[in-house]
C-alpha cells in the first residue's frame, strides 16, 4: 500500500484534484464559520466575552460549527492522501492541516501545493517518465544521489 | 526501521507528535468532562436561589451556574395560558407534563409570565376517547395568588410549534407567541405539592436524555485525531525507511555492474513495491544477492541519501 517510489504522476493529479476541491470547499466553510461568529459574538454580542444576544445565530452557529468540522475532516483525509501520493515528510502534512484552519489561507495553500507539485514532478522521477520517451531518464541516475529522500518537499 | 526512527529528525518529530497527541488527549477529556458534567452537577445539592425575581431578569438566560436551582416564585396560574408536553419518560413511564403561565407581579406594578411544569400524569389518564392527548382533561391551576418552588430549568429548544394546547418542548420562545410578553426565558420545574398531579422529576436529564452525545462523540473525534498525528508519524518514518532501502539497493545494484535503470517499473511491478525485502516474489539471482548485501552492509555502509 505505500506509494510506489518514482511518483505515479497519474495518481498524484488526481489526489490533487480532489484536494483542490476539499481546499476551495474547506475555504469557503471556514468563512461562512468566521461570520457566523462575527454575528454570533460582534455583531450580537453580550456583555460578556463570549456571550451572545441573538438566539438566531447562537442557533445557526451551532448547526454550521459540526459541518464544518466535518468538512475540515474530509479536507484533511484528501490531504492526507495527497502526502502519501507525493512521498512528503511530515512537516509538509501539517502545513496542509495548517492550511484549512487559517481564514482564507486555504485558497492560497491551494494554489502554493499545486506549484510544489508541478516543480516536483518535473524533477523527481515518475512512472510516467518511460512513456515520454525517456527524456528524464537520464535525469534520473543524476538524481540518484540528490534528494533528500525523507522530505523532498520540504525545500522551498 | 528502528534507524530511521532513532535519528534526530524523527525524534524531533515524534516529540512533536506526542504533544499533540497530548493535546488531543486533553480536548477529548474537556469533551468528556462536558458531557458528563451536567450529570454530575445534578448529584450535588441544589442551591437555594432564592425569589425568581432576584435570580433571573426578564429576557436573561438561565445559566449553568443557575440551572436546577432551587427558586421560589409568587403569583397567580392562569387557566388559560397551559399547554401539555407529552411523551416525555419518566421513569419508564411515558408522562406528559402539565406546563401553565404563572404570572408573577413585579416591583414596578407590571407582571410577567414564568412557565411552570406543575407535574406530570402518566399520558394514558390525559388520552381522550379518539386516542388523541386532550388538553382539556389536564387538571386546571389552583385559582388565586399562590407560592410554589421548583428548580429553575433553562428553556428547551424548540423543535416544533405548539398546536391546539399540545407543545413538543417547554420553549419559551413559542410559549411566549402562544401566551404573550414579557416572560421569563426559562421555566421552574414545580417540586411543591401540586393537586392532581405527580411531581417534577429531580434531574432534568430523566426527561431530556441525549443531550450529552454530541459531546461524547467530540471526544472521540479528538481521540481519532490523536491517533492521527502519531499515524502520520509512523507513515513518515516508514516512507523514509523504504526510499533508503531503495537507494542502498540501487547503489549496490550500480557496484555489481548492473544497470540501475533495470529497476525502472516498466520492467518488472515488484521492485518498486519492495517493502520488504522477505515479501519480494521474484528477481534475477544476482539482484537478489545484492539485496541482501544492501541490507547487511547497511550499517556499516555511509548511506548518501541519509536525512
Amino acid at each position: 500500500m505505500a506509494a510506489p517510489r518514482p511518483l505515479d504522476e497519474v495518481a498524484v493529479r488526481t489526489s490533487f484534484a480532489r484536494f483542490r476541491v476539499a481546499s476551495i470547499v474547506e475555504g469557503i466553510a471556514l468563512l461562512v464559520l468566521v461570520a457566523i461568529m462575527i454575528m454570533r459574538y460582534v455583531v450580537f454580542g453580550g456583555d460578556a466575552w463570549f456571550t451572545s444576544t441573538s438566539d438566531l445565530w447562537t442557533q445557526i452557529s451551532k448547526t454550521w460549527s459540526p459541518i464544518h468540522g466535518l468538512i475540515y475532516m474530509i479536507y484533511v483525509v484528501l490531504a492526507f492522501d495527497l502526502w502519501i501520493k507525493m512521498r512528503w515528510g511530515l512537516p509538509r502534512m501539517l502545513l496542509l492541516m495548517f492550511f484549512g484552519v487559517v481564514p482564507v489561507l486555504s485558497f492560497f495553500g491551494e494554489r502554493w501545493t499545486h506549484q510544489a507539485i508541478e516543480d516536483e514532478l518535473q524533477r523527481r522521477p515518475t512512472l510516467q517518465d518511460e512513456e515520454r520517451g525517456g527524456g528524464h531518464g537520464g535525469d534520473r541516475s543524476g538524481d540518484h544521489g540528490g534528494e533528500p529522500d525523507g522530505a523532498p518537499g520540504d525545500r522551498p | 526501521m528502528l534507524r530511521t526512527a532513532l535519528q534526530p529528525r524523527y525524534l524531533g518529530l515524534l516529540a512533536l507528535m506526542l504533544v499533540a497527541a497530548l493535546v488531543c488527549g486533553l480536548l477529548a477529556n474537556w469533551q468528556l468532562d462536558r458531557a458528563t458534567r451536567a450529570l454530575i452537577a445534578r448529584d450535588e445539592a441544589a442551591a437555594e436561589l432564592g425569589d425568581v425575581r432576584d435570580v433571573l431578569e426578564i429576557g436573561g438566560v438561565v445559566t449553568n451556574d443557575m440551572v436546577g436551582g432551587i427558586a421560589t416564585a409568587q403569583g397567580t396560574f392562569d387557566p388559560d395560558e397551559q399547554v401539555l408536553v407529552p411523551h416525555r419518560s419518566i421513569d419508564g413511564t411515558d408522562a406528559t407534563l402539565v406546563v401553565t403561565a404563572l404570572h408573577v407581579a413585579l416591583e414596578d406594578g407590571s407582571t410577567a409570565r414564568l412557565p411552570v411544569a406543575r407535574g406530570w400524569l402518566p399520558t394514558t389518564e390525559l388520552t381522550g376517547p379518539d386516542g388523541e392527548v386532550d388538553p382539556s382533561l389536564a387538571p386546571a391551576p389552583p385559582s388565586g395568588e399562590i407560592e410554589i418552588s421548583g428548580r429553575l430549568e433553562a428553556s428547551e429548544a424548540a423543535s416544533q410549534g405548539i398546536n391546539e394546547g399540545i407543545a413538543t418542548e417547554i420553549a419559551t420562545p413559542l410559549l411566549v407567541n402562544a401566551w404573550g410578553s414579557p416572560m421569563y426565558a426559562g421555566y421552574l420545574g414545580q417540586i411543591s405539592p401540586a393537586e392532581g398531579l405527580q411531581p417534577m422529576p429531580e434531574a432534568e436529564s430523566e426527561f431530556s436524555a441525549g443531550l450529552d452525545w454530541q459531546n461524547i462523540g467530540y471526544a472521540l473525534q479528538w481521540v481519532l485525531f490523536a491517533a492521527f498525528f502519531l499515524y502520520l508519524w509512523w507513515r513518515s518514518v516508514r516512507t523514509a525507511h523504504l526510499d533508503r532501502l531503495e537507494d542502498e539497493r540501487q547503489a549496490l545494484r550500480a557496484e555489481l555492474g548492473e544497470d540501475p535503470h533495470t529497476d525502472a517499473p516498466g520492467r518488472e511491478p515488484a521492485p518498486a513495491h519492495a517493502d520488504a525485502p522477505g515479501r519480494e516474489p521474484v528477481g534475477a539471482a544476482a539482484r537478489s544477492t545484492a539485496d541482501h548485501l544492501a541490507t547487511d552492509h547497511s550499517l556499516d555502509r555511509p548511506t548518501p541519501k541519509d536525512v
